[in-house]
């Protein structure tokens, strides 16, 4: 597309070149008819500058518009992108210009498959999720809608033109709400199967402590039944646990001084982080508003995320706790409240690969010989009962920010 | 006369063991059991009970309907409710509703069974 602009302005300018030429020319007496000539040359000349208006115009509306657009001819080489694309994309037109556009898809297969679909099979794509990988390496998701461009009298595809947005934002709520309907999905079937064991357990514990009083206490089958009870008990209290885990007991919160929770648990971890060659460095934002949450639960958060960080680190590295005041993106967010206080928890550890940032908050997931994958899910469940959120952010080999955002004690009026 | 004791459990362990253990020590209560809620108000019908110990969770009629029709015809009887449930979800409304006790199972015998005599005797 913008190459035939291109032609089309350089046509415009040798035009007009040539009508100045004629313009001086007619100074000159004038041959017969010559006059007809230079009137239709004029005429030919002032729809160029329309032409070029309505150019420019719809120029205009393409380069400014928020959607990222992409042309394509029939060899799904680029003709064309927009600065809202190229913006996305993190590149420089002259670079991809003439490109496969294969490249800027995150899965080269996933772009093969779809390619095939819109230029041979002619199908469109609409409002389809697609993932890109811009020039910096970063993958994000896109809304893809595809419209096809066909020269009336050729029967295949001349081209195709990829209109989309950046969806990550969506994304991520999405994700945060598919999290905690897992969770609370999670919290009902370990309720009902906590229900349904603790039945046959208390059968048992009863049947076995009526053995128990129908013996004399020294009886060899009355210390026997005394065991059951006792393994009974020890079974009970498992379930408990993880019965706790599953509905956390409600938060009892208060107005709570963030930076005191946190250096409360530093001074537990620290000789930790020294064993383990770690530095520890806070960048305490000042006069940071109090928080409105329950302190044993915050802590028991903090604590999950320094673990982990250290055993991100097995080389020991860099762990730093920022904090400060961050507006809460829209006010339709997860969150009431407009700004929330934020800490982060950076470390320099190895990182969590891209396609494992949503299961790391998932019961259960670990990646530790000796893990229990219960740190995140337990922190981001008291998070939520808190009013507050978590969340993540990683480079493979650079390290991994997690993100703890948590309610302004002021904003609450209760 | 002797007191009269309803046990009601889905749960036929539950209703078994605790009868045996009633039956077995020295108190003369006349213990009798049911497992739903159906059969507990039909035995209530019968003749009517001092002391009715209920599961919460069973099919059809399940333990806060029949505590709610005992208080509702029989004032004078007593009602404990046991459950599984690992929270105290239901202590709260379980005591609103009349219950005079709540009990989580797996639960000590010698404590419920504490707990049943003293209301009875
Ligand atoms: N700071 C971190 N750096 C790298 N990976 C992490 C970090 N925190 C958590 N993870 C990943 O998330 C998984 C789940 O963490 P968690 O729920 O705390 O359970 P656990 O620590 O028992 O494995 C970890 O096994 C690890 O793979
Ligand atoms: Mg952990």
């Amino acid at each position: 597309m913008s190459r035939q602009f291109e032609n089309k302005k350089k046509a415009a300018i040798t035009l007009n070149k040539f009508h100045s030429a004629l313009e001086a020319g007619s100074r000159q007496p004038t041959l017969p008819g010559e006059p007809d000539y230079k009137y239709k040359y004029n005429l030919l000349h002032k729809r160029f500058r329309e032409l070029e208006q309505v150019f420019d115009f719809h120029r205009g509306i393409i380069q400014t518009i928020s959607s990222g657009i992409i042309t394509i001819n029939s060899q799904a080489e680029i003709t064309f992108m927009n600065r809202a694309a190229l913006n996305l994309f993190n590149c420089d037109y002259m670079q991809v210009q003439g490109t496969q556009i294969h490249a800027l898809f995150a899965d080269k297969n996933e772009a093969e498959i779809l390619l095939n679909q819109i230029l041979t099979e002619q199908k469109m794509c609409e409002s389809t999720e697609v993932h890109f990988r811009s020039q910096n390496g970063d993958i994000f998701p896109a809304g893809l809608t595809t419209t096809l461009q066909k020269q009336p009298e050729q029967k295949g595809v001349s081209g195709a033109i990829f209109i989309f947005r950046n969806i990550s934002n969506i994304t991520n709520l999405r994700r945060q709400i598919e999290r905690m309907d897992r969770l609370a999905t999670m919290g009902e079937l370990s309720a009902g199967i906590a229900h349904e064991i603790r039945n046959p357990l208390a059968g048992i514990k009863s049947s076995a402590q009526v053995i128990e009083e129908s013996f004399s206490p020294g009886d060899f089958r009355a210390q026997l039944a005394s065991r059951i009870v006792k393994e009974i008990d020890r079974s009970n209290d498992l379930l408990k646990r993880f019965f706790n885990f599953a509905r956390p007991s409600r938060a009892r919160q208060d107005f709570h001084n963030i930076e005191m929770i946190i250096d409360g648990v530093y001074l537990l971890m620290a000789p930790r982080f020294k064993k383990k060659n770690i530095e520890f460095e806070k960048k305490f934002a000042d006069a940071l508003p109090q928080v409105y949450v329950d302190e044993s639960q915050l802590e028991q958060v903090v604590l999950n995320l320094f673990l982990n960080a250290v055993d991100a680190m097995p080389e020991g590295g860099k762990l730093t706790v920022f904090t400060g005041v961050r507006k809460t993106a829209e006010k339709s967010d997860l969150h009431e409240q407009e700004q929330m206080v934020f800490v982060d928890i950076a470390d320099s550890g190895n990182g969590i690969p891209q396609s494992k940032l949503e299961k790391i908050f998932n019961p259960f997931y670990t990646t530790k010989s000796d893990g229990v994958g219960l740190g995140l899910s337990i922190s981001s469940r008291l998070l939520e009962e808190n009013g507050g959120a978590i969340t993540v952010e990683s480079k493979l080999g650079k390290g991994s920010v997690f993100t703890v955002l948590l309610p302004i004690a002021t904003k609450i009026n209760r | 006369m002797a007191k009269r004791l309803l046990i009601v459990d889905d749960e036929e362990t539950i209703t078994f063991s605790l009868y045996q253990s009633f039956i077995h020590s020295k108190k003369d209560y006349e213990v009798v059991t049911a497992s739903s809620g159906e059969e507990a108000l039909e035995r209530i019908h019968e003749t009517p009970f001092d002391l009715v110990v209920t599961d919460i969770m069973m099919p059809g009629i399940d333990g806060f309907e029949l505590l709610n029709s005992v208080k509702r015809d029989y004032p004078q009887t007593d009602v404990i409710i046991m459950t599984a449930y690992g929270s105290s979800i239901y202590k709260e409304k379980a005591l609103k509703e009349g219950a005079c006790d709540y009990v989580e199972k797996p639960f000590e015998m010698k404590e419920f069974k504490k707990l049943i005599i003293d209301l009875l005797d």
